[in-house]
C-alpha cells in the first residue's frame, strides 16, 4: 500500500484515502487503520486527564466554571456567577444519585 | 422503531453487502457491521436518562446542551462542530447512496472508468433535490414530531418489505447457491477482524454525536420506554444489517470470478441478486431504498436543527422567527449536502472520516458524566477541550509514523515525545 500522499500534509492521514486497487473497503483493512482508531480515543482520554490535572492544580475550584459565557445565557442573567459552579455540583450529585 | 427508522439509511443496502460480498473480510465484517450498527443504540440505553437527568430544568435537546450545562461554552461549540460535521457527512452519504441506486436500477451508467469521470451527474442530482426538498418541506412545517411519526410508518414498511425480499429473493432458481459455492464466500479471515474493531469503535463514537439519535431521547415518554425502543431498535438494526450481509454472500457465492475480477462491484452484491426478478420487484426496491433514505434523512435534518433551538430560544421570544431561522439554516444545509453528493465521494469512505473525528471527542464529551469527587477523571472545560485537540494531535502523529516525513517533525514537538513513543508502539512494532 502507498502511504506517500500522507506524509506531505498532515490532516491527509484523516482523510484514509485508498491507494490500493482493491476499492473502497480497504479503507477499513489493515493494522494501521485498526491502530488509529484504538489509539485516538485513548490519546484524547489521556490528553484530558492530563489537562484537568493541570487545570485543576493551577486555577483551583476556579477550574470547575465555564471558561465564557454570553450576556443572553439565562443564568448569567439571573445568578451571580459563582451559581455556575453550584449548577455543575447539582448536575454532578445527580450522577451521583443516579 | 424511531430509532431503527431513523439509523437505517439507503447505505444499509452498501455497507454489509460490500462486506458480505468481499471474502476477505466476510463474516467478521459482516457482523462487526452489524453490531457496531445496534451497539449505539444499547449505549444510549445506559447514557440517555443519565443525560436527559442531567439538564433537566434547562431548554436542553441535544448533546451540545449538554456540555453547555456540564462545561460551558467552549466545549458547546466543540460538540456542535463534530455532530454537525458528522450529520452532514451522513446527509451527503444519503444523497448519494440514494442517487447511486436510482441510477443503477434505471439502467444509468454513473462513472466512466477509462475517463475517470461521473456520468449522468444531472440525473442523480435531480434524485437528491427530489429527496431534499420532499424532506424539508415535511420537517420544516412539522419538525421532529412529523419525522417521529413518518419513522413509525417506515419502520413498518422496512420490515414488511424485508420479509417480502426475502421470500422472493430466496426462491428465485438463479438465486440458489451450492453449499460448496458459498464456502467461497464464507470465510473467517484476520482482514474481516481488522475491519470489524474499527467499525465497532469507528460507529459507536461517530452516532453518540448523531443528534437525530438524541432527540429521540428528550422525546421518550419516560426512561423505561427509552430503554425499551433503544434495545428494540438496536435488535431490529442488527438483524437488518446482518441479513444484507448474507444477501452480499451470495451474491458473491453466485458469480465469485466476476467479482474477483472487478467485473462486478461487491458493494452493488444486493442488487445483483435482485437482476432475476420482474421490473415490479425493481420498483418495490426503489420504494424500499426511498423510505430508508427519508427515514434518515429527516431525522438528520431536524438533528442539525435541534443544536440551535436551546440558543435561539434564548435569544428570541418570537416563535415565528426561531421558526424561520431553523428553516433557513434547514434549506442551507441541505443545499450544501446536495452539492457535494454531486461530486459522488465512497460513502464508506466519507462516513470513516466523520467517524474518526468523533473518535477526538467521544471521551472528553461523555466523561463529563463523571461526578466531580472522582477528581480529575471529571474533566473541567479546558481538559475535555483540549483533550479533543490532543485527539487530534494524536491522528496526525499518527500519520506521521505510518509515514514517516522529516518535514513533518515540528508535530513530535507538538506532543511530549514519550507519550508519542507510547501511543505509537504498536504500530512502530507492526
Amino acid at each position: 500500500m502507498n502511504f506517500s500522499a500522507y506524509g506531505t500534509k498532515p490532516f491527509e492521514w484523516f482523510w484514509m484515502r485508498d491507494t490500493s486497487e482493491l476499492g473502497s473497503v480497504c479503507g477499513l483493512c489493515g493494522p494501521n487503520r485498526m491502530w488509529t482508531f484504538i489509539i485516538t480515543p485513548i490519546g484524547s482520554l489521556f490528553f484530558t486527564i492530563l489537562f484537568t490535572f493541570i487545570d485543576v492544580t493551577i486555577r483551583g475550584d476556579r477550574a470547575r466554571e465555564p471558561l465564557v459565557t454570553f450576556g443572553f445565557d439565562k443564568k448569567s442573567e439571573k445568578a451571580p456567577a459563582n451559581i455556575e459552579e453550584g449548577a455543575v455540583k447539582e448536575v454532578d450529585d445527580d450522577f451521583l444519585e443516579a | 422503531m424511531s430509532f431503527f427508522a431513523s439509523g437505517m439509511g439507503a447505505w444499509v443496502v452498501y455497507g454489509t453487502t460490500e462486506m458480505g460480498a468481499t471474502p476477505r473480510l466476510s463474516w467478521l465484517g459482516v457482523f462487526g457491521y452489524s453490531i457496531a450498527s445496534a451497539i449505539p443504540g444499547v449505549f444510549v440505553m445506559w447514557l440517555g436518562p443519565r443525560i436527559r437527568d442531567a439538564t433537566e430544568g434547562e431548554d436542553a435537546f441535544s448533546t451540545t446542551d449538554f456540555c453547555k450545562v456540564r462545561y460551558g461554552r467552549f466545549m458547546q461549540f466543540a460538540c456542535a462542530a463534530i455532530s454537525v460535521f458528522y450529520m452532514w457527512i451522513y446527509l451527503v452519504a444519503e444523497f448519494t447512496s440514494i442517487s447511486n441506486i436510482y441510477a443503477l436500477i434505471v439502467g444509468k451508467e454513473t462513472f466512466d472508468g477509462g475517463a475517470m469521470v461521473n456520468l449522468n451527474v444531472g440525473y442523480t442530482t435531480a434524485i437528491a433535490v427530489s429527496i431534499g426538498v420532499f424532506t424539508v418541506f415535511y420537517t420544516g412545517i412539522a419538525g421532529l414530531p412529523a419525522s417521529i411519526v413518518t419513522d413509525k410508518f417506515q419502520g413498518v414498511m422496512m420490515i414488511g418489505l424485508v420479509f417480502l425480499l426475502t421470500v422472493v429473493v430466496c426462491s428465485v432458481p438463479e438465486n440458489r447457491v451450492s453449499p460448496e459455492q458459498f464456502a467461497l464466500a464464507s470465510n473467517w479471515t484476520v482482514d474481516g477482524f481488522y475491519a470489524m474493531v474499527i467499525l465497532v469503535i469507528a460507529i459507536i463514537s461517530a452516532e453518540l454525536f448523531n443528534q437525530a439519535t438524541w432527540q429521540r431521547v428528550w422525546a421518550a415518554k419516560d426512561t423505561p420506554s427509552l430503554r425499551k425502543g433503544f434495545g428494540l431498535g438496536s435488535f431490529l438494526v442488527f438483524t437488518l444489517m446482518f441479513f444484507f450481509g448474507i444477501m452480499g454472500m451470495i451474491g458473491y457465492a453466485k458469480d465469485p470470478t466476476a467479482y474477483d475480477n472487478l467485473e462486478k462491484y461487491a458493494y452493488l452484491a444486493f442488487f445483483d441478486i435482485l437482476q432475476p426478478l420482474a421490473q415490479g420487484w425493481h420498483i418495490l426496491v426503489l420504494l424500499f431504498v426511498t423510505t430508508l433514505t427519508a427515514s434518515s434523512v429527516d431525522s438528520l435534518q431536524n438533528g442539525i436543527t435541534c443544536m440551535l433551538s436551546s440558543d435561539l430560544l434564548n435569544i428570541s421570544s418570537n416563535p415565528l422567527m426561531i421558526k424561520w431561522l431553523n428553516r433557513l439554516v434547514l434549506v442551507a444545509v441541505n443545499i450544501a449536502a446536495v452539492v457535494k453528493s454531486s461530486e459522488r465521494y465512497n460513502v464508506l469512505g466519507l462516513f470513516l472520516v466523520a467517524d474518526l473525528v468523533c473518535a477526538t471527542a467521544v471521551f472528553p464529551v461523555f466523561m463529563g458524566l463523571l461526578p466531580k469527587k472522582w477528581g480529575i477523571l471529571a474533566p473541567t472545560e479546558l481538559g475535555a477541550f483540549m483533550g479533543i485537540i490532543g485527539g487530534i494531535a494524536t491522528v496526525l502523529v499518527i500519520g506521521v509514523v505510518v509515514d514517516y516525513d522529516s518535514k513533518l517533525m515540528w508535530l513530535y514537538l507538538v506532543l511530549p515525545a514519550s507519550f508519542n513513543s507510547i501511543l505509537t508502539a504498536p504500530i512502530h512494532f507492526y
